[in-house]
């Protein structure tokens, strides 16, 4: 299986879809069924709640995840009634979700079950150290949804692989421009400056990082009240931490106010980037630098060329294309299921 | 009256709350549904066992036993709905049952472990039988399923599963079908049991409970009080949550002694800023304490139960129900006076009553409540800045400023002796000097 290598390296992965049916689950499942199966312990969740049955915008049929025996893995207490796998038992959360607390089990003999998951990062995070560390698994594999409504990061893994597909736009151009773009935002690097209390950074505002390491708050400096972030503010700063979400107001403002000072603008992870790709790239180009706290290193792209609605990119075409805006190999799941 | 209910008045009930390390938040919900004990035997036989509690604790082996209990009372869940179900009639799910063997189980760890450390501690009940239940292949391990044991058919049905590369729906419905019998048969056996279960559920509350309150006592230096029918008195009363507050600026608490009488109400004068109201919020809070079974923070005490509380703490402006401040000060002391017909079986702590009035109208309010109260033998304790002048109550005043330091001692005050302390304080305030000089000369006129 191309990728396994990289994935073996990991203690931790996510498996991140750019949109809705583009076909993460099955990915998902191409590498769970891949990976070696003796002695190795594969623990599977999901970050955030995710896995009807069927989809609940488009109304297409969502696979449920297959887990093999020995697999561990968590989801809440209203799929893990619903599970169609023999399996046993090992924890329950005492933080709820709005389906119930989290059930960690380990799989018995092999079935289905919907995955959904952890309903915060630290939760998340908590769940990958308990299951890597207490429940001896060697490689945590989380589901990620990047519908980004506040929910677990997937950032927090290790690894990290992409599943794009023809479901984001009928058009390869669009497709492989809108990919190539998360891809960068993925691959921005990790901050070097030096923080005070790395683990416990404040949950929200706009902060001026000094060079002893302390954070100031900028007063008003939120998402959208970021109309005034005066020059005064950064009179010690090396860099402007954003806690919250980077919006393209925010943006902005530091663009024109902020980039005179030479310095970094640091965000959590990825996800955390809600900016138009012009307005990134006029950052960019101006002279700006965005680091992020939080890296998972991108492992491979998966991409779907069938879209829901029925219509097919010609696969090899776009995987080519794919492979050369981004700078990584690019498999379609489905061919190389065929012809492995 | 349930602790819940008590919790948000201003005598600061809930810093006590905070400050008890409840492993389980099973045992937080369930204390804040007590009803405040209101019959001296029960207080009596309460503290009885805490202080044998206390006793049985101090050796040094309990407290390693403690701390392996509390570590074991963290895995303690609220199932008290699954139980009412499973005795109901309903057959529990693999969850459920994952959670009744978690308690059967963390019952079987803790059960010698409270026979050890103390005869105070609740028994637990033998649910060895449930854990055998459950736990079929003795692995000891609070994880659950159908395991194999239960049924050879579902065992094999189990190879077959295995044995396939592909999900199989027939078969996989067929070991459901077997699973669902073996889960209503264990249903059967567990409700036999049920009893036992909850019972374990509320001891081990209980002992999660007494282990936080016994705590609380050595870290605020708690005591148990003597029992009186008529008489209060502190020796050394300390408000704990100030005191922790001082303590952090490198200041220390000033702890006070003070008697209540049913037969002499007390009047309380001094100086503003003299500590008349922290006070009198320590007595709240000592009496609640006293009689959710806390014990109390002072050196020693004497204290009677009552079946009612009366704190008029000061500011009741209720916008909410338009009322003036003095409006919901008179509403409240009239309920004071209607509540003190029935029972006299009330301690009433009134923190300036009717300030917010004129002073002629004031005084003679207070001096006919104080009068009233005495009547019906309620223990009072009222503060107030007016010279008021009822027959038969001490008058008490804090001893006030003495070379530049405010001493809060409480001490008995002379007849006629009316405080002056106003004008110093706010000098030590550093308040306009000839604002207050002008004051003091009209003063002097008179």
């Amino acid at each position: 299986m191309p990728f396994v290598q990289e994935i073996l390296s990991c203690r931790s992965i996510s498996v991140v879809g750019l949109g809705k049916n583009t076909g993460k689950t099955e990915c998902l499942n191409y590498i769970l069924n891949r990976l070696p199966a003796d002695g190795f312990t594969v623990a599977v969740s999901s970050a955030g709640i995710d896995g009807e049955v069927t989809d609940q915008v488009t109304g297409t049929s969502k696979p449920e995840i297959f887990l093999r025996e020995g697999t561990l893995f968590a989801t809440s207490e209203k799929h893990y009634r619903e599970r169609r796998v023999v399996s046993e038992l090992l924890d329950i959360s005492y933080r709820k979700t709005s389906l119930g607390r989290v059930v960690t089990a380990r799989v018995i003999a092999g079935g289905k079950s919907q995955l959904s998951g952890h309903p915060t990062t630290e939760a998340l995070k908590f769940w990958i150290e308990r299951a890597t560390g207490l429940f001896k698994a060697d490689l945590a594999i989380i589901d990620g949804a990047l519908s980004r409504v506040s929910i677990a990061s997937p950032a927090i893994t290790e690894g990290l692989v992409l599943a794009t597909g023809a479901a984001i736009s009928a058009s390869m151009d669009t497709l492989v421009f809108k990919t190539s773009y998360m891809v960068s935002l993925i691959n921005l690097e990790k901050t070097t400056i030096p923080m005070i209390n790395e683990d416990n950074l404040p949950s929200s505002g706009t902060w001026v990082l000094c060079s002893n390491g302390e954070l100031k708050q900028v007063s008003g400096g939120g998402a959208f009240s970021s109309g005034s972030i005066h020059p005064d503010e950064f009179a010690d700063g090396i860099a402007l931490f954003v806690s919250g979400a980077l919006t393209d107001r925010l943006l902005s403002q530091v663009r024109i106010s902020c980039l005179k000072f030479g310095i970094e603008l640091i965000v959590r992870d990825f996800t955390k980037i809600f900016v138009s790709h012009p307005n990134f790239i006029s950052f960019i180009k101006s002279g700006g630098i965005i680091r992020v706290i939080n890296r998972s290193k991108l492992i491979a792209l998966c991409a779907n060329p069938v879209s829901p609605e029925g219509y097919v990119l010609d696969s090899h075409k776009l995987c080519e294309k794919l492979s050369i805006a981004v700078n990584l190999p690019v498999y379609d799941i489905r061919r190389i299921r065929y012809e492995a | 009256m349930k602790l819940r209910s008590i919790l948000d008045l201003p005598c600061g009930m809930r810093a006590v709350f905070s400050n008890l390390q409840l492993c389980s938040s099973l045992s937080s919900h369930l204390l804040l549904e007590r009803e405040m004990y209101v019959s001296s035997g029960k207080i009596a036989s309460h503290y009885n066992l805490i202080s044998n509690l206390l006793k049985d604790l101090s050796h040094n082996r309990a407290s390693l036993l403690t701390e392996k209990v509390r570590g074991l009372l963290f895995g303690l869940r609220d199932i008290r709905n699954t139980l009412s179900a499973v005795s109901a009639g309903r057959v529990p799910d693999d969850i459920e049952l994952f959670e009744i063997k978690s308690l059967a189980m963390i019952t079987q760890s803790i059960r010698p472990l409270l026979k050890e450390i103390s005869k105070s501690l609740p028994e637990l009940p033998d649910l060895e039988n449930v854990v055998k239940l459950l736990d079929p292949d003795d692995i000891r391990i609070p994880s659950f399923y159908i395991y194999d044991s239960y049924s050879s058919e579902l065992a094999s049905i189990r190879k077959r599963i295995k044995s396939l590369n592909e999900f199989n729906e027939d078969l996989y419905a067929e070991s459901s079908i077997i699973e669902d019998k073996i889960r209503e048969q264990l249903a059967k056996e567990i409700r036999i049991h049920i009893e036992n279960l909850s019972l374990s559920l509320h001891h081990l509350a209980d002992t999660d409970i007494l282990l936080a309150k016994a705590a609380l006592f050595v870290r605020w230096n708690l005591t148990i009080p003597e029992l009186s029918d008529d008489r209060i008195y502190y020796e050394g009363m300390f408000n704990p949550e100030v005191s922790e507050i001082l303590e952090r600026q490198g200041l220390s608490y000033q702890p006070v002694s003070v008697t209540i009488d049913s037969k002499n109400p007390a009047v309380l004068m001094g100086a503003n800023m003299g500590g008349k109201s922290v006070t009198l919020r320590t007595l709240a809070l000592s009496q609640f304490m006293f009689q959710f079974g806390f014990g109390v923070p002072a050196k020693r005490a004497t204290i009677v139960t009552v079946h009612e509380i009366f704190h008029l703490s000061g500011d009741y402006q209720d916008v909410n129900k338009g009322l003036s401040s003095f409006a919901a000060e008179m509403r409240m002391a009239d309920k004071l006076l209607k509540h003190s017909i029935q029972s006299s079986s009330i301690l009433a702590l009134l923190d300036e009553p009717a300030r917010t009035t004129n002073p002629y109208e004031g005084k003679a309010l207070v001096e006919s409540l104080i009068t009233i109260l005495k009547e019906r033998q309620i223990l009072t304790i009222v503060a107030t800045h007016y010279n008021v002048d009822a027959p038969g109550c001490v008058k008490m005043r804090v001893r006030g400023f003495e070379d530049g330091r405010m001493n809060y001692e409480l001490i008995i005050a002379k007849d006629g002796e009316v405080p002056r302390e106003a004008i110093n304080i706010a000098k030590s305030l550093g308040i306009d000097d000839i604002w207050l000089e002008k004051a003091s000369e009209l003063l002097n006129r008179k």
